[in-house]
């Protein structure tokens, strides 16, 4: 009757996200472009710098900027300096008719690695005085883009390889909250039963999500401490996840501050209950209304469109399922514990405190 | 059809009854609590003492107040005052007192007439905070109304959270701290709406639309308020 | 007793070892699917960009959090099992 597979199975799932997380290559991209800035009407060169790229693998390669779908440029001319080093060359015509005199535009470069690398507002054109070049802008369909083959992750200017933190840090989050759910459930069904066995699970589930919580913010904190320059900076949703640890922190405030046993179970049941009913606006509808750094925020959805595609898919919700398990084993294990030790006080095996 | 009709004419009067007699009910135990209130004199003296030292302070050692500052300043005052004013009023349904109440009457009606006391007790702090900041300093609202509609639906959730953070930390035996340690981390979803909300009323832009807060607060009283009541038995009997 | 502390010490060490050897092994994968491409130079370059530190900071600080609660659990069960023994 023993159900033990899944504890297995938990541990079969994160080695996959470790390995998938980790193995499988970003996609090619562009780090930066300088000069960033340049006036049209003239001959423009440029240093791209790529990530991932080969450029030295290809005999020819279309370097364009590309102002909207009617309007690109191909490069003049190219030099491959190594395999994550071009200069291009443009002849760049004044800004198109009824457009802005300055513009950003996106550099695109195919193929570059294992498909196509792009940066938008790569370039900011100014129009100059026009009139010595004789190239013109032409439309998208003139070129023909290699879509991207193989498994790659999305290469993201500033998040780089930490792209894969998804499934080692946002993956906790979920973690953690279904850790806390299965801990308020423990605590309707003791409100329901009266089993002391209910409130030693609730309790030692909670345990485990606010193990899982800390580990979430620490690792935030590494993220945000290379991606936004701060290890915090008092986002919303920074604020909140410190909150939510407070509520539980104060939980078991709760169970430590009451002395008889049944009276202990019933409080912080309730509290548990209540405290999670406050968490789910914390950290679900307030940071919606607040701008953020995070995504999901100002009224997107989290998760969603450009920030989780398909390939991040396959390892993104196989590792909320692992750390989920992985936290109900503990807590199992915790619960075990527990119960021991409520046994042993009860028959006076060890001392009361 | 004719039958149904007239089994639903015997219903209907029974039905409203109870509900007059709950009302009845409620309608008295909030009496009750605000007799005791007035006679015990040192509680709401001291509140009123509390309220004014707290406003004095803040307004003295500011001296000037942007509206931002104003905002949040406003919002933190009604934390203390109403945290102060909420957490011990159930401390006094204890002893025999309490065993007294749980022969007497239903825990739901107690829970009910307890809300509503504590949300119009925090209105009226609410308010009177306004009314105090506005003699000292211009008040920088301009929508009078929607402000105290702002400080109405605030007290509501507030006067929800309190009476049952109250409720549960009575249970302990060191209630008063531990009210606060639990009381905070809960209350402050609602505070930051309430923020958020009040500066719309002073002409500050926030994104996003005034009714939609208004929303959310009334989803987390009514998620609150019906926790609370299905979770106050529990809490009741001994 | 002694012979139960000499097996708990060796299952410790192989699972020191096994942590070790674990972190070794996806620091050393992170590295390989680029390594087949270039030199070391674009490797060394792709290192210092591409942030991958970043992720593996991370992913030892979960290990960690897990590991040290499962220390803590293992204490409180020791001072349990004493407390046991000494009635």
């Amino acid at each position: 009757m023993k159900l033990e597979w899944w504890k297995y199975l938990s541990i079969v799932i994160l080695l996959y996200t470790l390995l998938f997380g980790m193995l499988v290559p970003l996609g090619p991209g562009i780090v930066e472009v300088s000069p960033s800035r340049a006036t049209t009407g003239a001959q423009r060169s440029f240093d791209v710098w790529g990530y991932n790229t080969r450029f030295k693998d290809f005999d020819a390669i279309n370097v364009v900027l590309k102002l909207d779908d009617e309007h690109c440029l191909p490069a003049a001319d190219y030099s491959v300096e190594s395999d994550y080093h071009l200069k291009a060359t443009f002849d760049v015509p004044s800004m198109p008719e009824g457009m802005k005199k300055s513009e950003f535009a996106t550099m695109i470069i195919y193929p570059a690695g294992s498909g196509t690398a792009i940066l938008p507002s790569a370039v900011s054109l100014q129009d100059g005085e026009g009139g010595q070049v004789s190239t013109h802008w032409v439309p998208e369909d003139d070129f023909t883009f290699e879509r991207i083959t193989g498994l790659h992750f999305p290469y993201r200017n500033i998040l780089m390889e930490s792209i894969r933190n998804t499934y080692f840090h946002v993956a906790l989050w979920f973690a953690m909250m279904f850790i806390l759910g299965a801990s308020m459930v423990y605590s309707i069904r003791y409100l329901r039963s009266g089993n002391l066995d209910w409130d030693l699970k609730a309790s030692a589930y909670a345990q485990v999500g606010i193990v899982i919580g800390v580990m979430g913010i620490a690792t935030g904190m590494i993220w945000a401490a290379n991606t936004w320059g701060k290890a915090w900076s008092w986002d919303i949703k920074q604020t909140m996840a410190a909150v939510a640890l407070l509520i539980y922190l104060a939980y078991f405030v709760l169970r430590t501050s009451v002395e008889d046993q049944e009276k202990r179970a019933r409080t912080s049941a309730a509290y548990n209950i209540f405290a999670f009913a406050t968490l789910i606006p914390l950290l679900y509808v307030v940071p919606r209304l607040v701008d953020s750094l995070h995504p999901g925020s100002g009224g997107n959805p989290a998760m969603g469109g450009e920030d989780l595609d398909n390939t991040m898919r396959l390892v993104f919700y196989p590792a909320i399922i692992g750390w989920t398990l992985l936290g109900a084993w503990v807590s199992q294990l915790v619960f075990r514990f527990l119960k021991v030790q409520h046994y042993a006080r009860s028959k006076n095996l060890t001392e009361q405190y | 059809m004719l039958n149904r009709q007239g089994g639903d004419a015997g219903f209907v009067p029974i039905a409203y009854l109870c509900v007059v007699k709950e009302l009845g009910l409620i309608w008295s135990l909030i009496r009750k609590d605000w007799m005791i209130e007035w006679r015990l004199k040192y509680a709401l003296s001291g509140l009123m003492l509390y309220l004014i030292t707290l406003v004095f302070v803040v307004v003295i050692s500011f001296q000037e107040i942007s509206s931002p500052v104003w905002n949040v300043l406003f919002w933190i005052l009604f934390l203390f005052v109403g945290m102060n004013a909420v957490l011990k009023s159930y401390q006094q349904e204890s002893g025999y007192r309490k065993y007294y109440l749980q022969q007497l009457i239903d825990p739901l009606t107690l829970l009910i007439s307890k809300t509503i006391y504590n949300v119009v007790l925090l209105f009226i702090c609410a308010l009177l905070i306004y009314g105090m900041l506005s003699i000292f300093i211009t008040s920088p609202v301009r929508d009078v109304w929607l402000f105290l509609g702002t400080i109405a639906a605030v007290s509501v959730s507030f006067g929800i959270c309190l009476t049952f953070i109250s409720i549960i930390a009575n249970q302990a035996a060191e209630s008063a701290t531990l009210a606060v340690i639990i009381g905070f981390p809960v209350l402050l979803p609602v505070l930051i709406t309430g923020v958020r909300m009040s500066a719309f009323t002073i002409g500050m832009s926030m994104g996003g639309e005034i009714s939609g807060d208004f929303t959310i607060l009334l989803a987390i009283d009514l998620l609150l308020m019906g926790l609370s009541l299905w979770l106050f038995p529990f809490l009741w009997k001994d | 007793m002694e012979l139960y502390l000499a097996r708990l010490r060796n299952g410790l060490q192989s699972f020191y070892n096994m942590r070790i050897f674990r972190a070794l092994s996806v620091i050393l994968l992170a590295f390989t699917t680029p390594a087949l491409w270039g030199q070391t130079q674009t490797l060394d370059y792709y290192r210092n960009t591409g942030k991958i530190y970043v992720v593996i900071a991370v992913i030892v600080v979960s290990f960690l959090g897990i590991v040290l609660f499962l220390i803590n659990l293992d204490r409180r069960i020791r001072k349990m099992e004493k407390d046991l023994n000494q009635k």
